[in-house]
């Protein structure tokens, strides 16, 4: 049937991954202070200070600026009542089929972030792959953890 | 009706115990650093404090947060401290239910029951609950099931296949379908890779046990490396002496390994058999069969002749074995139809191929250089003069490269996909569609330019899985791959209607 229309995730996913971006820039931030400490104390080469800073700066304006906003722009999604679709990437796009009939089951999960911004992760279990949906709306997510739950069930088969 | 419910408070303790379990030896660190320096101490055991305390109030709100519940044919479990999760499980997905008891467990009887879906993967784990609960969703899910199999008789036998312990009756006829004599053990032995194998053990080995040995290894290597400079045919005959060790182990190795290999057959099992004189036996049912591999080793592809292994998804009571087992370590490549016929597989395996397309020739024939130019210009300007030898590995690897790229293809006939791609080893794997746990197909950007896919199948293997891909397929065939997979249930619902009519 494809009358199912691809659908894209919460827009509020590009915030929500910029927070995870400034987190991991700033991770590295750290490291790369505690780096500059350890080179100075240690009188290694003063030449690497500088790279770990442009590599501070390039992490940060690939993770906050680019990462979150090319990757929303690829993601979509798309069930039905023999698979799930779904189309991620962001140098390498992957298109993603799973059959219904071999769906395990289904997880809802909220982080602390996610909750703040009323979104929640759909991962969907195979018996040798997981997947995952992110960031979508906390009533579609639920909405969408009923939905493949019961296709699956409905399409069962010997695993 | 559905009350939700908890654990037994002592899951805190337990789950308590399993952190410090976890985190022993960094408490370990900073205890023996704080007992050092005096000024230190109060800092640290504060912050043990805190920890401490952390650490409990988190696991005891992560048992407030647990709860479960059986409804709709599901058992539900929901927690999480920060991170909140739902997780239903549907009854007719659980393939296993165990209980086992700690010594806390014990203490207040309770048990530990862990639930695991195929794949063997540990779905939910309940640290304690009480036996007679444990009993209570035990028996509920079993009379759910069996209602269902009441419910649809022809699903039955399906259930009870899925059910049967992975023994063997006796009684059961076993057919011999594949032996090795010795001679052709022996040919596994000297076309098999086991030197490349053995020469990166002892080195890992080495490298293990560094600080134990009397003299140190870079020594050794700087030794070497001084008398290839300095005396070349000493070095080369060492070199070639090692090589051939080596070898020999090698082949000794896989003597043992191999000898007096059996694969027979019964109605529902294929058993495989070897070893001299540590006997293995592995019976694997043939309806946990995933897919098939064909290898083709680069000595042994010349010979014609190939590997044969079946992927063996899920894994049930005792056999830990991991998903792939070998069935024919070495048969004609001509033969092997035939072979995985009479092992009642019912795969295809001499198909005409899809090969990829021209335009992927030149990004074949580059791939390998990517990894080794660097390494071997490094190398080659290392070990001066004669390390110009080594700029042959260039050609070398690109002629690998093609190679690759005259093997690589796919084919679909009926239900079943073929892929096939190489390297060293040419590998081929076979998967019916049914077993195919999800198909992913990618485009980077220099594909995108010349309208090249890549695309991988996953399929369940013991406990992990199994990757099957082939890289740089055209746009249409990529297109045609996974419309195949995507229109499975609409054949199927067809036939069904077809079926109701009537």
């Amino acid at each position: 049937m494809s009358t199912t229309q691809w659908k894209t995730i919460s827009k509020k996913a590009v915030t929500v991954w910029r927070i995870h971006g400034i987190i991991a820039s700033l991770i590295v931030l750290i490291g790369a202070v505690v780096g500059t400490g350890v080179i100075i104390w240690f009188d290694w080469y003063r030449w690497i200070i500088p790279l770990l800073f442009v590599f501070w700066i390039g992490v940060t304006v690939y993770s906050v600026w680019i990462r979150p906003s090319i990757r929303y722009r690829i993601w979509r999604y798309r069930v039905n009542e023999h698979e799930v679709d779904i189309q991620h990437g962001i140098f390498v796009i992957v298109k993603t089929l799973i059959p219904m009939i071999r769906v395990q089951h289904v997880d809802w999960t909220q982080g602390p972030i996610l909750k703040k911004y009323g979104l929640a992760t759909i991962t969907i279990h195979t018996a040798a792959t997981v997947h995952e949906i992110p960031a979508l709306e906390m009533e579609e997510a639920e909405e969408l953890r009923k939905r493949i739950s019961e296709l699956a069930r409905v399409a069962d088969e010997d695993v | 009706m559905f009350e939700k419910k908890r654990l037994h408070p002592i899951a805190i303790v337990s789950n308590l115990i399993g952190v410090i379990k976890e985190s022993i030896f960094p408490i370990l660190v900073f205890i023996f650093l704080g007992t050092r320096r005096d000024n230190f101490s109060v800092f640290i055991i504060i912050l043990a404090i805190v920890v401490f305390f952390g650490t409990l109030i988190s696991a005891i709100v992560s048992w407030l947060r647990f709860v479960y519940w059986i409804e709709d044919q599901e058992i539900r479990v929901e927690s999480g401290l920060f991170v909140r999760k739902k997780r239903y499980i549907p009854f007719d997905r659980i393939q296993s239910i165990s209980t086992s008891q700690g010594i806390i467990q014990r203490l207040f009887d309770q048990v530990k029951m862990t639930i695991e879906t195929a794949g063997g993967e540990q779905e939910a784990v309940f640290t304690a609950i009480s036996k007679a609960e444990a009993e209570r969703i035990q028996q509920t899910i079993k009379r759910a099931k069996m209602e269902a199999v009441i419910a649809d008789e022809g699903e039955l036998q399906q259930e009870s296949d899925g059910e049967q312990p992975s023994h063997i009756p006796l009684t059961e006829e076993r057919e011999t379908v594949f032996t090795l004599n010795f001679k052709d053990v022996l040919l596994v032995a000297i076309t098999s890779g086991g030197t490349v194998g053995v020469i990166a053990g002892v080195l890992a080995f080495v490298s293990q046990i560094e600080e134990y040995l009397p003299f140190d290894p870079f020594i050794i290597l700087r030794h070497v490396f001084q008398l290839y400079q300095s005396n070349l045919v000493t070095f080369l005959l060492i070199a070639l002496a090692v090589i051939i060790i080596a070898y020999i182990i090698a082949i000794i190795q896989s003597v043992l390994k191999y000898a007096h290999f059996k694969v027979e057959k019964t109605d529902k099992h294929l058993i495989i058999s070897h070893g001299l004189f540590e006997r293995h036996s592995i019976s694997v049912p043939l309806n946990r069969v995933q897919g098939i591999i064909v290898y083709e080793g680069f000595i042994r592809k010349i010979f014609g002749l190939a590997t044969v292994t079946i992927i063996s998804g899920g894994v049930s009571g005792e056999d830990e074995f991991s998903g792939e087992v070998v069935i024919a370590p070495l048969i004609r490549r001509s033969q092997c139809a035939s072979f995985i016929e009479q092992c009642h597989l019912e795969y295809t395996v001499d198909v005409p191929f899809i090969p990829v397309p021209e335009r992927a020739k030149i990004r074949y024939v580059l791939r390998p250089l990517y990894v080794v130019t660097i390494p071997v210009l490094v190398a080659s300007y290392f070990l001066q003069p004669w390390g110009y030898l080594l700029l042959l590995a260039i050609p070398f690897f690109a002629f690998l490269g093609y190679k690759a790229y005259r093997f690589a293809g796919w084919h679909i006939e009926g239900s079943q996909l073929a892929v096939r791609s190489r390297f060293f080893t040419a590998k081929t794997i076979y998967a019916l569609k049914n077993r195919i746990q999800s198909l992913d197909v990618s485009q980077n950007w220099f594909q995108y330019r010349k309208k090249l896919h890549s695309f991988y199948i996953y399929l369940l293997s013991g406990r992990g899985m199994i990757v099957g891909r082939t890289i740089d397929v055209a746009g249409e065939d990529a297109r045609t791959i996974y419309r195949w997979l995507h229109t499975e249930k609409k054949r199927d619902d067809a036939a069904e209607e077809k079926v109701s009519e009537t």
